[in-house]
């Protein structure tokens, strides 16, 4: 039973599948010698053409460097060096059109060759010396596989396994390429010394030399070179077919030792190892005479080309230069193919440069490489399949490429093809083959990528999440021990009422926060101080100032004089916060205390509601002792001093009444919704506007205002109710035919029947009014209110109506207006009092029955009051709402 | 100035489908001709009826698929499916018969399964099919071999028997049909069939006039010719061997295993192998590429069966001739076939050295 090495020695050879036989086209070129290529203006240094890292640069920009000169260090075990082709200056290390099928840009050092030829330093080795330093040398000089895919071949030399086979390929099995012939034919020796080199590196068992059976000159001029050395090494000169994909370095091996390298491994791990006849000549001028590689044989061919052939040329050169050389004749439209033709690529930029990799140049017309032909539908004949070399199934490759099927795909072993184009050669039908699956294969690498980058996420997603899981239970942990540490704590200082204090605390603060400009003198309760201040620039800023609240008591005081109306207002207003902030105040003591002693928070509590009933039972008695305990109750009693001695006394009462309501409603205070102190407000207001309008008013009305005021208030009251639970606008829009016609029930009897019709329009006017608020804006609704409400006042107020009456009904229609506009939206208030103030102006001379001055300020003070009352709900509307939030 | 840039290979081969299909078409001639010596003008105007419906309907159907009529209608393969169609119905079948059959195919078989290269079942059989269960009396309404009719007929009778049912002097296809001898003749296959089941031993059956030779009169030489197209077929590379020679080998193996266990009672192998359509099947229609397997071991397999089933229907189906229906139902285990039958990439076997 002979062994491979047997047969291999007798001359056997053997057959790989497929395979085609293209017309090889290389009497152009396949006797025309090797020519220099005389020096270009620039050389473009790519700084990744080679498998593997790109080279880092080791040189600057402006740097003179010389000629071998390292310009650019591998980067890691799998890259290559790039070398000084001449001697020259670094122009320049930046992007540029990159010799590849993409077209894309690559770093490239750019070097301005100065024509001196420079060497550096050089120092030939000999076989003598020991591996590693020839294999370093061979490092150093940046060499790559010339054969087409620049594998870095220090790498594939530096193979540690046992090596059978070492196989040299100068099959060239691609048309038009003649470098490798013209290599062989003219520097066999140099090849053969390369290859000795590399004997000693490997010591393989055989070693064979494979060229195609169309390159009788190369066969015997490697023969006659082989034979020299004859008495130190073995070679074999392999004769091999004419085939293409031969020279396939998968392909060549199962031809010359009938072994097959097996999916995803390399050719070491079954002991063979391939070099091209160009890499080996290039080892040996490396190592014998420490020229790095720096130029290599290009073939220049092509019907576009006048001087066809082979030319040595520099690494960096231009293809442009080549092909000026070359004398190439440009055309609308050509094809450069850096390659051959079956696997090379189209050039995009004809300023890239030529790599290690290249090894022909295209010039084709369309003639020569017509345009491909339209794909058509596959029509299932199998030849792809009889000729491809790796044995696949191209028709359901290109099937499934085609319906992006990915396992099918893999299950078809599509990274097994090596790109030959032998299938897309043969298609009847013209279809791309090689370029769907080349699509495939980048797809399927992107899906793989993708699916890695998830499952990383992933992982990193659940780590997360668990370390967030182990935070909580630690936190959780720590605040069960804080709260145990606490609970025995407390339970060592208090008898227990803690739960008490806090809640009282919590209530103080919520009673501090209700004051919009509380100046609690307590010190103590900043914090409660702090809410309650912003509270107050959050309302003063949206344009409701706390001053109408204080206004109110002064704009009540119209009759007498102005002045001392507003400081005495000013005086009953504070006192109203005073005692609005007495039982809160007693609270944020009592808070204070409970911080420090539940039992004193009891005790201030205590006070508080001590303090509250004084308060209530306060205003339970006469009306002149309320203002010691309520200071609204003051205020109304304050009021009605200034109040001149016209006014009935029934009027008194009624304000009184009203007072005591306000009393008790401030009482409830420190407990209920500030909603109601604003309803309690409102009637005073209102009634208060009532009675200070009053003493103008002829003393025959004077009890029919009463009743209206009345009326008034009690409407105001229910409306302000139902403003906690409803829509302000919708209640504004209930309220005021509620008001109109309790106004007009009221003042039915003893009032003219066409003062009473008036009434009735302005009521009936604004109501409409209001509900035209919830849609327009509330500023403009408003102010239009105002002037149509005067306007129907002077269109329906006859000259027998009492201007007083009329002014007052304009004045209560325009304050249900605002309210109901404040309620709606609160908008600045200085654009609704400016608005009022106008109609009223208008009105004053529209109706010049309505006598001057002072009853003009009095409408107008009253208006205001109105509109500023109306304000004041809102804002403890919202006060109430921010509460509710806090 | 413009740099082209089209991927690899910048190279192509010349073959292409139209070519190869033209190839095939010229294949036929010789078997064309047999055909018109032995048995008359009448399958040229077949021919000519299939041919101009295949290429009618295509166009018409590629217009409503909004494909490109020209690119498609000149690759050749309506024309051969309308020619094949024309071959195989009889010569002096009604005009409207080579129009449906055709149209159904092209439409039908061909275009609603996908065009070209999509289509699962052969069309040319699919139609033949078609018309021979639809219509069972037109369709095997054979003439007999010349020689051995009574009648002489005219283009003009070709030509209005076609037309209209009736020979000029006014003679139905069916009476046409009458030997010498006065009887009906059939074809060779299905005469030994009749027979069979009339209780005589094949022996007895094949002393008759229809059977001269080996296979029949005309029948052998029709099926000679078309062998000698397929054979040109072969050297051309356009045709594998792998489909004709496991078509005819499992054909010629199982009627000799029949032939061999009861001679009386079945055809001899080669009796079977050049009678009806067995050649013109084997080298024309199983080796349609896109409905036949395609590597070289699901081709054989592919052969075998079309072979064995085309035994088992003659014999014991209800056909005389069963080609076509051999031909469809193995191209039903097409996708199968293909699955299994991958070849080893390389680098992937398992007795990798």
């Amino acid at each position: 039973m002979k062994t491979i090495l047997n047969l291999v020695d007798d001359g056997q050879l053997w057959q790989f599948h497929g395979g085609i036989k293209p017309p090889t086209r290389k009497a152009l070129t396949h006797k025309v010698s090797i020519s220099e290529l005389p020096l270009p203006q620039q050389l473009f240094l790519s700084l990744s053409q080679h498998i593997g890292q790109a080279a880092i640069p080791v040189v600057a920009i402006g740097e003179y460097v010389t000629k071998g000169q390292l310009l650019a260090k591998q980067d890691g075990f799998i890259s290559a060096a790039i070398i000084a082709p001449t001697s020259g200056t670094i122009s320049d290390i930046r992007l540029h059109n990159n010799t590849h099928a993409s077209g894309i840009q690559a770093a490239t050092i750019i070097l301005t060759p100065d024509k001196l030829e420079q060497w550096r330093e050089q120092q030939p080795l000999t076989l003598n010396d020991d591996k590693p330093v020839l294999l370093e040398r061979i490092q150093q000089s940046g060499i790559t596989g010339l054969g087409g895919a620049s594998f870095p071949t220090a790498v594939k030399l530096a193979a540690t396994a046992a090596i059978d086979f070492l196989i040299i390929n100068g099959a060239e099995c691609e048309p038009y390429i003649t470098s490798d012939d013209l290599l062989m034919q003219e520097r066999s020796d140099k090849i053969v010394a390369g290859i000795e080199i590399m004997h000693k590196l490997l010591s393989p068992q055989r070693v064979i030399i494979a060229i195609e059976d169309n390159k009788p000159l190369a066969i015997a001029a490697l023969e006659q070179a082989v034979t020299k050395v004859a008495d130190r090494l073995t070679i074999i000169v392999r004769s091999i077919p004419t085939i293409y994909p031969a020279g396939g370095e998968k392909q060549l091996i199962e031809m010359l030792t009938s072994k097959q390298v097996p999916s995803g491994k390399i050719p070491a791990d079954i002991g063979i190892v391939m070099q091209n006849v160009a890499t080996s000549y290039a080892v040996a001028q490396a190592v014998l005479a420490d020229i790095p590689l720096l130029s290599r044989i290009v073939t220049v061919t092509g019907d576009l080309v006048n001087k066809p052939g082979n030319y040595e040329v520099l690494i960096g050169t231009p293809i442009e230069a080549l092909l000026k050389h070359a004398e190439f004749k440009a055309q609308p439209q050509q094809k450069i193919i850096i390659g051959g033709p079956m696997m090379g690529f189209a050039l995009h930029h004809i300023d890239a440069p030529v790599v290690k990799a290249t090894n022909c140049v295209i010039a084709a017309s369309k003639h020569e490489l017509p345009e491909p032909p339209p794909e058509q539908n596959c029509i299932r004949c199998g030849d792809c399949e009889q000729v491809c070399p790796a044995n696949l199934l191209p028709q359901q490759l290109q099937w499934y490429a085609k319906d992006q099927d990915q396992a099918k795909l893999l299950d078809h072993d599509l990274f097994d093809c090596i790109e030959c184009g032998a299938c897309a050669f043969v298609c009847p039908s013209a279809i791309p083959l090689v370029q769907y699956y080349r699509v495939a294969k980048a797809e399927i690498r992107q899906t793989n990528e993708e699916k890695r980058q998830a499952d990383r996420a992933k992982e990193r997603f659940e780590q997360r999440n668990q370390r967030l899981e182990r935070d909580k239970e630690e936190r959780a942990q720590r605040s069960k021990k804080a709260a145990e540490a606490r609970q025995q704590a407390m339970a060592k200082t208090s008898d227990g009422d803690a739960v008490a204090a806090a809640l009282a605390r919590v209530k103080a603060k919520k009673a501090a926060a209700q004051q919009t400009d509380a100046p609690s003198d307590s010190g103590k309760d900043r914090v409660a101080q702090a809410i309650a201040r912003a509270k107050a620039k959050k309302t003063q800023s949206s344009g409701q100032p706390t001053v109408p609240t204080a206004n109110s008591p002064a704009d009540a005081s119209s009759t007498g004089d102005a002045q001392k109306d507003r400081v005495a207002a000013a005086i009953a207003r504070a006192k109203a916060k005073k005692s609005q902030a007495q039982p809160e105040q007693s609270t944020l003591a009592s808070s204070d205390a409970a911080e420090a002693d539940p039992k004193k928070a009891r005790v201030a509590a205590a006070i508080a509601r001590a303090k509250a009933k004084k308060a209530a039972a306060q205003a339970d008695t006469q009306p002149e002792e309320t203002a010691e305990a309520d200071l609204s109750v003051n205020s109304t009693s304050e009021l009605e001093p200034s109040v001149e001695p016209a006014v009935d006394p029934q009027k008194a009462r009624v304000a009184a009444a009203i007072a005591r309501a306000k009393a008790k409603k401030a009482a409830a205070q420190a407990d209920t919704q500030p909603v109601e102190t604003a309803e309690a407000d409102l009637p005073v207001t209102t009634s208060e506007l009532e009675s200070n309008v009053e003493p103008s008013a002829e003393p025959a009305v004077d009890p029919q205002k009463a009743r209206v005021a009345a009326a008034i208030a009690s409407a105001k009251a229910k409306r302000a109710a139902a403003q906690a639970d409803t829509q302000p606008v919708e209640t504004a829009e209930a309220d005021l035919p509620v008001t109109t016609s309790e106004l007009e029930s009221n003042v039915e009897p003893a009032v003219d029947p066409q003062k009473a019709r008036v009434a009735a329009a302005i009521a009936s006017a604004k109501a409409k009014r209001a509900a035209a608020l919830a849609d327009t804006q509330p500023v403009e609704t408003a102010e239009a209110d105002l002037p149509v409400t005067t306007s129907e006042l002077e269109s329906s107020v006859e000259p027998t109506v009492d201007p007083q009456k009329a002014r007052v009904a304009v004045a209560i229609a325009r304050a249900k207006a605002k309210r109901a506009a404040a309620q709606a939206q609160m908008l600045p208030e200085t654009v609704e009092s400016d608005s009022s103030v106008e109609p009223i102006s208008t009105m004053e001379q529209a109706s010049p029955q309505i006598p001057a001055a002072s009853d003009d300020k009095k409408a107008r003070i009253a208006a205001a009051i109105a509109k500023a009352k109306a304000k004041k709900l809102a804002q403890q509307t919202d006060h109430n709402n921010n509460l509710d939030q806090t | 100035m413009y740099l082209s840039v089209t991927p690899s290979p910048h190279r192509h081969g010349n073959t292409n489908t139209a070519s190869i299909m033209r190839n095939v078409i010229l294949a036929t001639l010789p078997g064309i001709l047999a055909l018109v010596y032995f048995f008359g003008y009448g399958v040229l105007f077949q021919i000519a009826i299939c041919v101009a419906t295949a290429i009618a309907s295509e166009a018409a159907i590629l217009r409503v698929r909004h494909k490109n009529i020209r690119v498609h209608l000149s690759d050749n393969t309506a024309l051969l499916t309308g020619l094949l169609i024309g071959i195989a119905i009889p010569p002096l079948a009604p005009w409207w018969i080579g129009i449906i059959g055709t149209s159904f195919a092209i439409i039908v078989a061909k275009q609603l399964y996908g065009g070209l290269g999509f289509n699962l079942f052969n069309p040319a059989m699919i139609g033949y099919v078609l018309l021979l269960i639809s219509f069972p009396v037109a369709m095997t309404n054979w003439l007999v071999p010349l020689e051995l009719s009574q009648f002489s007929l005219s283009i003009a009778d070709y030509i209005s028997a076609i037309a209209t049912g009736y020979t000029t002097s006014g003679l139905t296809v069916n009476e046409l049909r009458h030997g010498i001898d006065g009887v009906t003749m059939a074809t060779p296959l299905d005469t030994l069939k009749t027979d069979l089941t009339l209780g005589l031993t094949s022996g007895e059956s094949q002393s008759k006039a229809i059977f001269d030779n080996i296979a029949g009169v005309g029948w052998q030489w029709v099926n000679i010719a078309f062998a000698l197209g397929g054979l040109v077929l072969l050297k051309m590379g356009i045709i594998r061997w792998h489909i004709p020679v496991a078509v005819l080998g499992s054909l010629a193996i199982c009627s000799l295993i029949g032939f061999v266990l009861d001679p009386d009672s079945n055809g001899s192998p080669l009796f079977h192998l050049f009678s009806g359509a067995t050649m013109l099947g084997a080298f024309f229609i199983a080796t349609d590429p896109v409905t036949a397997a395609t590597s070289n071991k699901g081709r054989i397999l592919f052969g075998l069966m079309i072979g064995f089933l085309t035994y088992i229907i003659r014999t014991y189906g209800g056909f005389p001739d069963a080609l076509a229906f051999a031909v469809l139902l193995a191209n039903m285990t097409v996708p199968v076939i293909d699955y299994y039958s991958k070849p080893t990439t390389y680098g992937r076997g398992s007795n990798n050295e």
